[in-house]
């Protein structure tokens, strides 16, 4: 899970270009929207683009969408368990 | 009726070698080979996320407003407006999205900044600007025109200030695009001036008119780097403009 939790973080800083972000700079558990990483709904949307492409997981609805980007800790476990799955 | 005198209050330029100011030259570091590779700590002293999420052509614009504000009296929100020229307009956002849809995944930031006014966006937040915007989005004198749009509307009382930038860069990439077939693509550059009613600036003016064939006409960086040039060594007078498809003067000074 802590390898996952480092390449998610990675993955954050690229596909939404936060040049000035490091990924020891992220807490895997502070909030991830509307924290201090400062992303926003477009941000949101594109973490869904990247879960789909690098991982072929879906986030079928809002209400599961909102516990998964509760932190970065909360998405990396939606990954693990979706993706042994698919 | 008489309207009141624009002034030039600044003015910024990133070009292919550094970026200019009135304060003088910064040339850039050694590992960036492009005016595209502009950092934000070049242009910003605190952090700014977004930075490195904008297109080229958005970030640029963004850092020639960035750099010019950098030692611009503070700004009137409400009565400060935003002109950006542009001559691809959001062209390198458009293909880099249909590439992201052609690829499957079609990218929801990069679709965002599929709007040529994308960069006004960007500024008018950071900056809390609330005034008129303009975009001129042409393959030749975007940026002369732009000038010319921003200065009309003080003119008219519309605004107090107006931040003009020009860009004439687009991504590297996209040079050899099919799509900019029969164009000369110029070296990568944003300029970006303050227009106000003053103190303490230079007075200008400026007219552009379309036109027919032009003989001898030069690229709009070209008359770009003039006014900056005049600007910094603190020369007046007209500079006459033959761009392709446009006739103009700026004048500096009374």
């Amino acid at each position: 899970m802590d390898e996952l939790i480092e390449e998610i973080k990675g993955k954050v800083i690229t596909s939404l270009k936060l040049t000035d972000i490091k990924p020891a700079d992220i807490d895997p558990d502070a909030p991830l929207i509307g924290g201090g990483l400062g992303l926003d709904s477009i941000d949101t949307l594109e973490l869904l683009v990247m879960m789909e492409k690098d991982y072929g997981v879906t986030v079928p609805d809002v209400n599961v969408g909102r516990t998964v980007f509760t932190s970065v800790r909360a998405l990396a476990t939606y990954v693990q368990e979706h993706r042994a799955r698919d | 009726m008489s309207h009141p005198p624009v002034q030039i209050l600044g003015f910024a330029a990133l070009l292919p070698e550094g970026m200019l100011t009135a304060a003088g030259h910064s040339p850039w570091e050694a590992d960036q080979q492009s005016v595209a590779d502009v950092r934000r700590g070049q242009v910003l002293d605190k952090p700014h996320l977004n930075f490195g999420k904008l297109t080229v052509s958005d970030r640029l614009s963004f850092a020639a407003a960035c750099l010019l504000l950098r030692s611009a009296p503070s700004l009137d929100g409400p009565r400060t407006g935003i002109a950006i020229g542009m001559p691809w307009g959001s062209l390198s956002a458009d293909i880099r999205f249909m590439e992201s849809v052609v690829g499957g995944f079609p990218s929801p930031a990069i679709f965002s900044a599929t709007l040529p006014s994308s960069a006004i966006a960007e500024i008018a937040i950071y900056y809390k600007l609330q005034g008129p915007n303009r975009v001129v989005s042409q393959p030749y004198a975007s940026g002369l025109v732009a000038l010319e749009a921003a200065e009309r509307v003080i003119r008219s009382g519309k605004a107090d200030a107006m931040i003009a930038v020009a860009l004439t860069a687009i991504e590297p990439q996209d040079r050899t695009s099919p799509l900019l077939a029969g164009t000369t693509p110029r070296p990568d550059a944003a300029f970006a001036f303050l227009l106000g009613k003053g103190p303490g600036g230079t007075p200008f003016s400026i007219t552009m008119q379309p036109a027919g064939h032009a003989e001898n006409s030069q690229p709009e960086d070209v008359y770009l780097r003039s006014l900056v040039e005049r600007l910094q060594s603190r020369r007046t007078g007209a500079i006459a403009v033959t761009a392709r498809g446009w006739f103009g003067k700026l004048v500096l000074g009374e």
